[in-house]
């Protein structure tokens, strides 16, 4: 009997996905994991999904896995490109995405208590109705609290607000024996749950602060002739803002790469060709002193207030321009603002090598450090794809060889997490995990070390002193390796439209569309969503096997559009429905029946009104 | 007390290209959420676009009652009503579009359907629309009785009368007392001149033998198919053909003669001769020219029996000068009136009128003004689904298929309509406080003119003033 069989018999109700097709939704993040590294490292299709509606289930779990030694991965959004949420050696996976109800809404105190699957748009909305808002959130808003919890904390209006630990009241969280506790920032553990993904337990529900509707949004751009200017406009800045007591929300820096990019996806000029920074202030008290500041510094090049407005709406999609690609590979790291220009011309030159271009998105977050995106776009059909997927480690190393620290570990950045703790802090994290986790069930093979298959051998490449060594190698023979291999697979075009294979291509796999969709509010199946239905294109197009029962959720869709409106990259996505539609319709029928169905339980669902009124 | 005359409606929709005042237009940015399904109770918003029962079909608006609660409630704001074209092109300045949807619903099932949205504007207009009917009854206990227990007659008689009578010295009555004849509604028919279909021109009489009423028909119209209703048909022939059509005449109650300045010099004669045919009533009919009064004057001293006054299909003068100038219905009317009062013979003679009777109300309006009865004609056509089109010229548009409706059907369209227009009759009357629809003629005292009232009110404050910027 398999395990996802054994587990049916004691599970209750609790939803149980283990069709081998439905399960290969959950076996992945925003990336793809090549194949060469399924073959040789990880079993990354976990043993079968559960979809917890409660705490007890989450235990009940827990229990199971622990007694049978089994992995367990808990999942929101699968947002994140590290592999957080990608199973190394099988398991279960934990989709906590489904648990995303908003439960208890305090105006007085200005906070909000939801479940780990809540998204951060789903509150705005909610607290807006009620005068207050978000204090720091991601820009992929539309992932979950507790993903973001277990992994960033850095993000918009970090600048002002901090760290999102600063905004955290308490959480409840379920540690691997199945013991729920409620920590405050005050408690000693609670450490052990922020930015650790998931290592010691699941987080299951928040308790987070809120902050009054600001009085409207200032946003300026100013235009710089180096990245270099840019960073140096930056730092002098915050040296002033203390005493000029000017507190902008966001400083972001943008380069010229990246707003060119824009230009391209809009076919028009709208930026400069040149490095931007863009600041945001929230009240006309703010925005007057600022200007202020500015008018005492020379030669200012600032761009429209409505350019500028442009660029904040633009915020929360920035992998928009994926479209070109229709591949995206980033590194992320958190870099002292001081060599953050030097990082980003090693790292375009070292892009150069490769015959790729460099582009830079950054968020200043504190007086000092600066969350540095350093992307490039690609194409994941291509053969050189191969010699693209290192380069973001190597950026990554530049950036850590220049006093940087990774955003994370997950998989992929594993190998680097002497940068992340010291050698007192890891030994402690250690300790804690053998404490708490004795037979390591959460989220084995990851963030600590990798583990593979083959007794781990192939593992070894990921060893922090193995890997550092080979990827400062590579990094050293780039000028001789990129420039063969360029020479030899060529260099990527830029993409200026999208046919349906290129659509399925470019979807950024970023979950928007899960947040949105009232048919996997629903139905809780991903395989009815953008997402999932694109994967199902992909497999249609590729020639892969299709049973009659998964190519039938192409048809759970109530044809809203909120997954185009909410598209990263702007796909044109109704049309690739009806497409998709008709192909499946030919191949294997239109199941009314099940589609009467499907209708009649939106209908039913109290849940989708909800989603209908709130989004009215 | 004879039996109250009531009209009986029976629902008759008929299943032709409907037009509607709003349409409802779901926009690009539905998103099928089907509220608008859960919160209409005509069931406008059905799902099931081209087959697909995800997406919202194209909202009914035959059923929409523009309620505007799938507009209010609607959490994208997709839904969208807006006048619609084809409606406001209907008409023209007199008929207006609204008229027409009042006409069909009417004619659908004898219910009077509530218009307008509000109201915006000063209450009058051009002609009938200047005139406010006397509510000053509308608080008396006894008004829900005008379908109960209140008799309001609303008969009139045909015919002329004697201005006295007069009585020998025993007190025998010297006086010889004209036929007349009763009809139990102010109105009759006038059969428009174009061409319609058999069906039609039968249901159009047995609607009006149904009511008890008459219909004006041109001779050649009677054929077999209404030999049964020869009661009450008024051929309409001229006073040369009296003799042709003697036989007609024969079996009819009331012949019309088409007015020409002959007829005026041989009035007494004609009327002996069709007398003695079948001792039958004559309608003179005079179109309303610039000198109607004069001549209705004229026949009136001649002895005419009934006259009947024809404006043209907008209530307007016949051959006047330029539109501005022409008189409307109103003035019209009451311009005859008063000149048959002024000669003392308004009380013998009977006056119709026809030309723009449109709408319940003209029907009292008219009145008011002085006819004793109205015709229409029009509304019989728009009842069973005509389209009229003032500009740029009359047109008049049949909906297809109508020449292969049953008689019935188009026959019981017409009595619906007259079903609602007599129950409003009813409602005025009884909101004046008059019984019997024959005071109602020249009784200017139950209606308030807007010029006149207006000229009383600011007449001595604005109207001076402008004189004298002038």
């Amino acid at each position: 009997m398999n395990l996802a069989e054994e587990f049916k018999k004691i599970a209750g109700d609790i939803k149980v996905i283990d069709k081998k097709e439905e399960k290969e939704m959950y076996s992945h993040d925003i990336g793809d994991v090549p194949t060469i590294m399924t073959k040789t490292f990880f079993e990354i299709q976990p043993d079968f999904v559960v979809q917890p509606k409660n705490v007890d289930e989450i235990k009940q779990v827990l229990t199971f896995a622990n007694e049978k030694k089994v992995p367990v991965i808990p999942r929101g959004a699968a947002s994140w490109g590290f592999g957080g949420v990608i199973p190394t050696n099988g398991g279960i996976v934990v989709d906590l995405s489904p648990f995303r109800n908003i439960l208890y809404f305090n105006k007085a105190q200005k906070t909000i208590t939801v479940e780990a699957g809540a998204r951060w748009s789903d509150i705005d909305i909610l607290a807006k109705k009620e005068g207050l808002c978000l204090m720091t959130y991601p820009s992929s808003k539309f992932s979950t609290v507790a993903g973001w919890i277990a992994t960033g904390g850095y993000g918009i209006n970090s600048f002002r607000y901090g760290h999102l630990i600063q905004q955290i009241v308490s959480m409840t969280v379920i540690t691997p024996n199945g013991e729920s506790k409620k920590i405050t920032p005050t408690d000693p553990d609670f450490m052990y749950y922020v930015s650790t993904e998931g290592e010691f337990g699941i987080i299951v529900e928040v308790n987070l602060k809120l902050r009054d509707v600001p009085q409207a949004s200032y946003p300026h751009l100013f235009y710089f002739e180096s990245d270099n200017a840019a960073f140096h406009f930056i730092q002098n800045f915050i040296k002033i803002k203390e005493e000029q007591s000017v507190k902008p929300n966001v400083i972001r820096f943008l380069d010229e790469t990246h707003l060119s990019d824009v230009n391209q996806l809009m076919h028009s000029q709208v930026f400069k060709k040149s490095a931007g920074v863009l600041l945001e202030f929230s009240n006309l008290e703010d925005d007057e002193k600022f200007l202020k500041v500015v008018l005492q510094t020379d030669n200012l090049d600032e761009a429209p207030r409505y350019v500028a407005s442009y660029l904040w709406n633009e915020r929360l999609f920035g992998m928009k321009t994926k479209r070109l690609g229709p591949t995206i590979l980033a590194s992320e790291s958190i870099i002292p603002i001081a060599s953050a220009a030097d990082f980003i011309k090693k790292a375009k030159k070292l892009g150069a090598n490769f015959g790729v271009e460099i582009f830079i998105d950054s968020y200043i977050i504190d007086e000092k450090m600066a969350l540095i995106m350093t992307n490039f776009l690609c194409d994941s059909r291509k053969k050189r794809y191969y010699i693209d997927l290192p380069l973001q480690t190597m950026l990554t190393q530049t950036a850590i060889s220049m006093g940087a620290e990774p955003y994370g570990l997950g998989i992929w950045n594993a190998a680097f997490i002497n940068h992340l703790y010291n050698t007192e802090k890891k030994r402690d994290l250690l300790a804690y995990k053998a404490k708490v986790d004795p037979n390591n069930i959460m989220n084995p093979g990851k963030f600590f070390g990798i583990q593979s298959k083959f007794c781990n051998i192939p593992a070894v490449i990921f060893r922090p002193a193995v890997f550092s060594f080979s990827i400062n190698l590579l990094i050293l023979l780039s000028p001789v390796v990129g420039k063969i291999a360029t020479l030899m697979m060529g260099k990527d075009q830029k993409i200026d439209s999208l046919d349906f294979e290129l659509t399925t291509h470019a979807c950024a796999k970023c979950g928007n569309c899960l947040a949105v969709c009232p048919a996997y509010l629903v139905t809780k199946n991903e395989e009815v969503t953008a997402k999932g239905k694109i994967a199902l294109a992909k497999k249609l197009i590729e020639g892969r096997p299709v049973t009659k029962e998964e190519a039938e959720n192409v048809f759970m869709c109530m044809h809203c559009r909120a997954c185009e409106e909410i598209c990263q990259t702007n796909l044109e996505l109704m049309l690739l429905w009806d497409a998709l539609e008709k192909r499946v319709e030919a191949k294997f029928g239109r199941p009314e029946e099940k589609i009467a169905e499907f209708l009649k339980r939106v209908d039913d669902s109290k849940d989708y009104w909800e989603m209908v009124d709130r989004n009215s | 007390m004879p039996k109250k005359y009531h009209i009986h409606a029976k629902v008759t929709p008929l299943n032709l290209e409907y037009i509607y005042k709003f349409k409802i237009e779901r926009g690009e940015n539905c998103i099928n959420c089907a509220k608008c399904t859960k919160v209409c109770i005509y069931e406008a918003h059905k799902r099931g676009k081209g087959g697909d029962p995800r997406k919202m079909a194209d909202p009914n608006t035959v059923v929409c009652r523009n309620c505007f609660r799938c507009i209010q409630e609607c959490p994208r704001g997709a839904l969208e009503k807006s006048l619609d074209k084809d409606f406001s092109n209907i008409g023209g300045s007199y008929w207006k579009p609204d008229m027409f949807l009042t006409l069909w619903k009417q004619a659908e099932d004898g219910k009077v359907p509530v218009t307008g949205a509000g109201y915006r504007g000063p209450f009058t207009g051009p002609g009938f629309d200047s005139m406010w009917t006397d509510m000053s009854e509308i608080v008396r206990p006894t008004r829900d009785g005008i379908h109960g227990r209140e008799y309001i007659s609303t008969s009139v008689e045909l015919g002329r009368k004697l201005n006295h009578l007069s009585f020998d010295e025993c007190g025998k009555l010297l006086s010889k007392i004209h036929d007349t004849l009763d009809i139990p509604i102010p109105i009759i028919f006038d059969f428009p001149k174009d061409n319609l279909s058999p069906n039609v021109k039968v249901a159009i009489v047995r609607a009006a033998a149904e009511l008890n009423t008459c219909i004006v028909l041109s001779p050649d119209h009677v054929a077999a198919d209404i030999k049964k209703y020869l009661k009450n048909i008024i051929p309409l022939i001229s006073h040369r053909e009296i003799d042709k059509h003697a036989a007609l005449i024969k079996s009819v109650r009331m012949v019309a003669l088409d007015y020409n300045d002959e007829i005026l010099g041989s009035l007494p004669a004609l009327q002996e001769k069709i007398k003695k045919i079948n001792n039958g009533l004559t309608i003179i009919r005079v179109p309303a020219t610039k000198s109607v009064e004069a001549t209705v004057a004229k026949l009136a001293q001649n002895g005419a029996e009934i006259i009947h006054v024809v404006a043209d299909y907008r209530g307007m003068e016949i051959n006047g000068s330029s539109d501005t100038n022409k008189r409307l219905a109103k003035d019209i009317i009451r311009a005859v009136h008063l000149k048959l009062v002024e000669d003392r013979i308004r009380d013998e003679v009977t006056i119709i009128f026809s030309g723009g009777i449109a709408m319940a109300e003209h029907v009292p309006k008219a009145m008011l003004c002085g006819a004793d009865l109205t015709a229409i004609d029009l509304p019989l056509l728009i009842a069973l689904g005509a389209r009229l089109y003032e500009e740029p010229e009359k047109l008049l548009l049949f909906p297809e298929g109508l020449d292969k409706i049953a008689v019935r059907t188009a026959m019981h369209r017409v009595v619906n309509l007259m079903g609602a227009w007599h129950s409003q009759l009813l409602e005025v009357m009884g909101a004046m406080g008059i019984r019997e629809a024959r005071r109602l003629r020249g009784e200017t005292g139950r209606a308030i003119f807007f010029e006149e009232i207006d000229n009383e009110t600011f007449g001595k404050l604005f109207k001076n003033r402008e004189k004298a910027n002038v």
